[in-house]
């Protein structure tokens, strides 16, 4: 009914040794290979984890001073909460769980193997004792014919089998799913090559992002966590970018970059990358991660007074820019340029500054008098823009994705055999007595002992059936 | 009929297989079982249908993507999965019982999915594109579906546990529910099952991440959370499969279990934000 029927024995708590005996150095292995040791770490990884979900990571100082205000501000920095993942304590948990993982695996590792590869082949009267389930029967029959109805019934039953010819007995020994006793081991080695994977990737790697405008070429990356950057060994150009609405809405359906491989200013290579498909070069990826305007662009605007006449030049201004008109004691600046302001048409986002008083507002393409409304000696009209957009990439080199597939792929073959293969031994002895025949059946399984009974006791019939003809 | 009118014939199919299975539970004669077990059974049905038709009904419109991209769809999907993994222990285990429990659940779950959320197919945002988001989604949950069973049969055993202390009456509600070691192996079970679909799910996941952002691992709050399940449940079977806890204490853990599944399903999108706030 449970979920191992024989119950692994830790090691650590064999008689062989009294307690008080024990060295100290002998009491730390012990309690870093125990299963107590793995679930306290499991269960403590669980809730430190919740911390950095909880509080922003990898923010500005001032974001947390903003937020948390001085004193937890600086609790968290003492503690690395704000960059937590990545924090002495936690990758120290994390190694020693490693730690863990291969002292516990290495001290049970021989056991189990024994299980495994050494089953008795015969069926001893300790055995037989031992055994969680079992049964026999004695039937006037000849030896030889319980031993052809025995062969048949567990063939039919449970497929391949050895027999073993002993002085006055056979028995025929049944070994199923041995492999089921490796999935903790597999799982446990995949775990190893997932922290060295990402150990590997880690040192040998690196990841950047760079804003690549329309028509500008770049052949190095800054890094993210580093003030760095990566030499590439090629040049990259942003060639065209271009954001694909669905049909009447602001949604974004897709948005893509044009992009050129240049080597010694040789165009060696073009590729279109959107989100879910990069661009590959050198094993360096190129992921089409974000999109903006460029600080390059800009819009031009008419100044007109309330009546509606022009009042003075047109200004073209960059986003960001303070700027001031003719007859109006304000500050102007442009907060965004809106490329798709719903309807297809163009819009900016600026912010008037008067006195103290910081005041936003909209201009929309489609609708030139909509500003006018604002009230004040100006207002304005959009008359041209030109937008630069820039595309946002991502570029990551990981040598150690590889392994951590390799892991992947090895966990989940780990995880089939701890769960879905079960190690399942019958034993049926064939006695020959003088008088009559015993024929004894026993089995064990090390999971699902409801479903292995099931099939035991159906077989045991079956036995006890053929011995009747 | 379109996909919503599929899925209220599906709420009300769990409502009164609700009511059968707890008619089942009060008469316990077979006919009644059979009715309840058809009537969800039917809204299994109902349900799939309704999910296939919702896939159509996205082609038609232009924007043509599995059903499991946001709330409303993954919600949904949810409760199909609890339903349609009870009915399969169901028929496994022969143990009509449990139904009284998980039906109403599945019934809950498509009934505040139709107040709370909008059932409007949007199209997919561009990170969303990919044929990962099938098996993405899948895997985890139907890994969910497996954990809220193991969730429901550790209450009920809380439940039961608390009464048979205090000297359960024969005929009490509770008697008519299955005994403690069977509803504890019904834990263990759910979570054998669950627990390599959450790997598979996690992996997946991080599969796409690589493809679609560059990095299979960013300790986003959704992805720290799915992690945070992995340990628990990983917690839970080492301390089931070789320190041999059994019964209350495997119940409370798995209980907890299921605690972070429902946050990480449902919690992270609300109370914090990150990379992954479709659903």
């Amino acid at each position: 009914m449970n979920g191992k029927s024989e119950k692994m024995k830790d090691p650590s708590s064999s008689k062989a040794q009294p307690r008080g005996e024990k060295g100290f150095l002998t009491t730390v292995f012990d309690s870093l290979a125990s299963v107590t040791l793995a679930i306290t770490l499991l269960i403590i990884l669980a809730l430190t984890s919740i911390l950095g979900t909880l509080i922003i990571q990898n923010a500005r100082p001032d974001q947390y001073l903003q937020k948390y205000g001085p004193g937890l501000a600086r609790v968290f920095h003492f503690l690395a909460l704000d960059d937590m993942y990545r924090s002495w304590w936690f990758l120290s948990l994390l190694v020693l769980l490693l730690i863990n993982i291969i002292l516990c695996s290495t001290k049970r590792f021989p056991r189990t193997w024994k299980t495994m590869t050494q089953s008795p082949e015969v069926l001893d009267e300790g055995l037989f004792a031992r055994s969680k389930f079992k049964g026999s029967v004695r039937r006037k029959v000849s030896p030889e014919e319980a031993v052809k109805s025995a062969r048949e019934v567990l063939k039919n039953n449970y497929g391949k089998l050895r027999e073993t010819r002993g002085p006055g007995s056979v028995t025929f020994f049944v070994d199923k799913g041995r492999f089921g006793r490796m999935g903790a081991y597999v799982v446990h080695l995949s775990i190893l090559l997932l922290a060295l994977g990402a150990l590997y990737g880690g040192v040998m790697g690196f990841k950047g992002f760079v804003a690549l405008a329309e028509g500008q070429t770049v052949d190095r990356v800054p890094l993210r966590n580093r003030p760095a950057a990566i030499k590439l060994g090629f040049s990259i150009r942003c060639d065209d970018f271009q954001v694909v609405y669905y049909p009447g809405t602001m949604q974004p359906k897709d948005y893509y970059s044009d992009l050129t491989i240049l080597r010694d200013g040789q165009e060696v290579l073009k590729k279109r990358i959107e989100v879910n498909h990069p661009l590959i070069v050198d094993g360096i990826y190129f992921y089409q991660s974000s999109y903006g305007i460029d600080r390059g662009s800009n819009v031009t605007l008419q100044v007109l007074d309330p009546a509606g006449k022009i009042s003075g030049p047109a200004v073209t201004v960059h986003p960001g820019q303070r700027f001031r008109v003719m007859g109006d004691p304000s500050f102007y600046v442009l907060q965004e340029i809106i490329p798709n302001a719903g309807g297809g048409q163009t819009g900016a986002r600026l912010a008037q500054i008067l006195g103290g008083s910081n005041r936003e507002f909209f201009l929309l393409s489609d609708t030139p008098e909509r500003d006018r409304m604002r009230g004040g000696p100006v207002y304005f009209r959009i008359q041209d823009m030109d937008i630069v957009e820039y595309t946002g990439l991502q570029v990551a080199w990981d040598p150690g994705v590889p392994i951590i597939w390799a892991a992947c792929f090895v966990m989940i073959l780990g995880l089939y055999l701890a769960f879905f293969v079960v190690h399942q031994r019958v034993w049926v002895k064939v006695e020959m007595d003088p008088d009559e025949t015993a024929v004894l059946m026993a089995g064990t399984t090390n999971r699902n002992p409801a479903s292995f009974e099931k099939a035991f006791e159906n077989t045991l019939s079956q036995l006890k059936e053929s011995l009747k003809r | 009929m379109d996909s919503s009118t599929f899925h209220i014939l599906a709420t009300f199919f769990y409502l009164f297989a609700t009511f059968f299975y707890v008619a089942y539970l009060a008469f316990r004669t077979r006919g009644v079982g059979r009715v309840a077990t058809s009537v969800a059974a039917a809204g299994v049905v109902v349900h799939t249908v309704g999910k296939g038709l919702r896939w159509v009904e996205s082609y038609r419109l232009g924007i043509g993507h599995a059903p499991l991209s946001n709330m409303y769809e993954s919600m949904s999907f949810f409760a199909l999965c609890v339903m349609a993994g009870y009915l399969l222990l169901e028929w496994k285990f022969r143990q009509k019982t449990l139904g009284a429990v998980v039906a109403p659940i599945a019934f809950i779950i498509l009934a505040a999915n139709a107040l709370f959320f909008p059932d409007e197919i949007r199209p997919l945002v561009p990170a969303l594109q990919s044929d990962w988001l099938l098996y993405h989604v899948i895997t985890s949950f139907v890994s969910y579906g497996a954990f809220a069973v193991s969730f429901g049969v550790s209450a009920l055993y809380l439940v039961k546990a608390k009464a048979e202390e205090r000297g359960m009456k024969k005929d009490s509600l509770l008697a008519l529910f299955p005994d403690l070691k069977f509803l504890d192996e019904i834990n263990y079970k759910s979570i054998a099952v669950g627990f390599p679909l959450l790997s598979l799910g996690i992996i997946t996941g991080a599969a796409w991440a690589n493809y679609a952002w560059g990095t299979y691992w960013s300790w986003d709050p959704k992805e720290t959370w799915s992690l945070i399940t992995w340990f628990i449940y990983a917690a839970y079977l080492h301390a089931r499969l070789t320190r041999g806890w059994q019964g209350k204490k495997t119940a409370v853990l798995s209980i907890v279990g299921f605690a972070a599944v429902l946050f990480t399903y449902v919690g992270v999108n609300y109370l914090i934000s990150g990379l992954h706030s479709y659903a």
